[in-house]
């Protein structure tokens, strides 16, 4: 015990020390476990649910998200096709709209090789008509002032002749 | 324009009646002789020479009311024999008459449509008044419409390019009125634009038998 005196240390202060730590960790115990416990267990508790929340929402988030992924590649998958309709129907269009430009064409080609044409014949028949005109004018004019008075006498018998018939 | 002619023709017949007081009692061979001595168109002394004297009352009566009334009865004999003798004896003195007949001195016409009635009777004096007073056309015409009106005579119409001769237009004449059955008294026109040839139209239908159809027909065949 001396030995221990000698090096400073003294038992009852030792002991001292140990009660007064029994003590306080007693009072600790008696006075805060609980209440720590308590927070602790109602703060693991709201981190668990804290989790579940989190774990709930992530699954409902990635359920949407699938949703989502699902939506999106349905919509594009709607929206290829329609694109593709869109293209054949263009397409047809671009075809028909040509058809009908190319029969418009032929038609108009047609219209005018028809009128070129009837103008053709129209420029050659006024021109045969002018010719006969002039034809007549100068039969006319040969055959009233050159045939002799003596004929004429004898075309007014003949045709006086001719009526009797 | 005729009216004169048919007053003229009822004073003559007047007074052979006047002069002849038993002109009804005598047979035909007997008026015959005694109409020989009157400037009277033969037609006329053939009816008279048959007709009783009720029914020349009868038909002067009516050749007066002819002149307001404009109508008279195609039974008319007087009427009749009066046309016949404008038809065929004055037609010819008119077709008798030169071309230039309408341009000359009125002196002048008078004595050449003297010559050609050769006579000096009331009837003859109308007539040559007529040739003198009016226009070959103007003659023909009222005479064609008097004749179409009262006994369905053609309207005829004869173009030439030149004029014909008396005996041409005579010949044409008798030859349509036998064609037609009917009196006619065609117009005959100078149409220089025909060139050769005729043109005759009875009633509005044209027989052109003319150069200038035959050079509008050759021009259209051609033309064709």
């Amino acid at each position: 015990m001396e030995g221990l005196s000698n090096l400073g240390i003294d038992i009852q202060s030792i002991l001292f020390y140990i009660i007064n730590i029994g003590l306080f960790v007693l009072l600790l115990w008696y006075f805060l476990y609980e209440p720590i416990i308590n927070i602790l267990n109602t703060r693991q508790q709201k981190i668990s649910d804290t989790i579940d929340e989190a774990n709930k929402i992530k699954a409902e988030f990635e359920k949407k998200f699938n949703d989502m992924t699902e939506e999106q590649l349905q919509v594009q998958a709607r929206l290829k096709d329609e694109v593709e309709q869109m293209e054949k129907f263009i397409e047809s269009q671009k075809a028909k709209m040509l058809e009908e430009v190319e029969a418009e064409k032929q038609l108009i080609l047609a219209r005018t090789a028809e009128e070129i044409e009837r103008r053709k014949s129209q420029l050659i028949s006024d021109a045969e008509k002018q010719l006969l005109i002039i034809i007549q004018k100068i039969v006319l004019e040969i055959v009233q002032n050159k045939v002799p008075s003596e004929t004429i006498q004898t075309s007014v018998q003949e045709a006086w002749t001719k009526y009797k018939k | 324009m005729y009216n004169n002619f048919f007053i003229a023709l009822i004073i003559e017949i007047l007074q052979v009646l006047k002069e002849n007081q038993n002109f009804f009692k005598e047979n035909k061979t007997s008026r015959l002789e005694l109409l020989d001595k009157y400037k009277l168109p033969t037609s006329v002394k053939q009816v008279l020479s048959e007709i009783d004297s009720g029914q020349l009352l009868k038909e002067i009566h009516s050749l007066l009311a002819f002149k307001k009334s404009k109508r008279i009865s195609s039974e008319n004999k007087i009427f009749l024999a009066s046309l016949n003798y404008l038809s065929d004896k004055f037609v010819s003195n008119i077709y008798n008459l030169p071309d230039n007949f309408h341009y000359l001195e009125y002196e002048k016409q008078l004595q050449l449509a003297s010559e050609q009635l050769k006579s000096n009777s009331r009837l003859a004096k109308t007539l040559i008044d007529l040739l003198a007073n009016h226009s070959y056309q103007e003659l023909l015409n009222e005479l064609q419409l008097l004749l179409n009106k009262t006994t369905n005579a053609p309207i005829v119409l004869v173009q030439t390019p030149v004029s014909l001769t008396s005996e041409q237009k005579i010949e044409i004449k008798e030859n349509i009125s036998q064609q037609t059955n009917s009196i006619c008294t065609p117009v005959f026109q100078i149409n220089q634009k025909l060139i050769g040839g005729m043109r005759i139209f009875i009633n509005g239908v044209v027989t052109d038998n003319s150069w200038l159809k035959k050079i509008n027909l050759i021009t259209k065949i051609t033309n064709n």
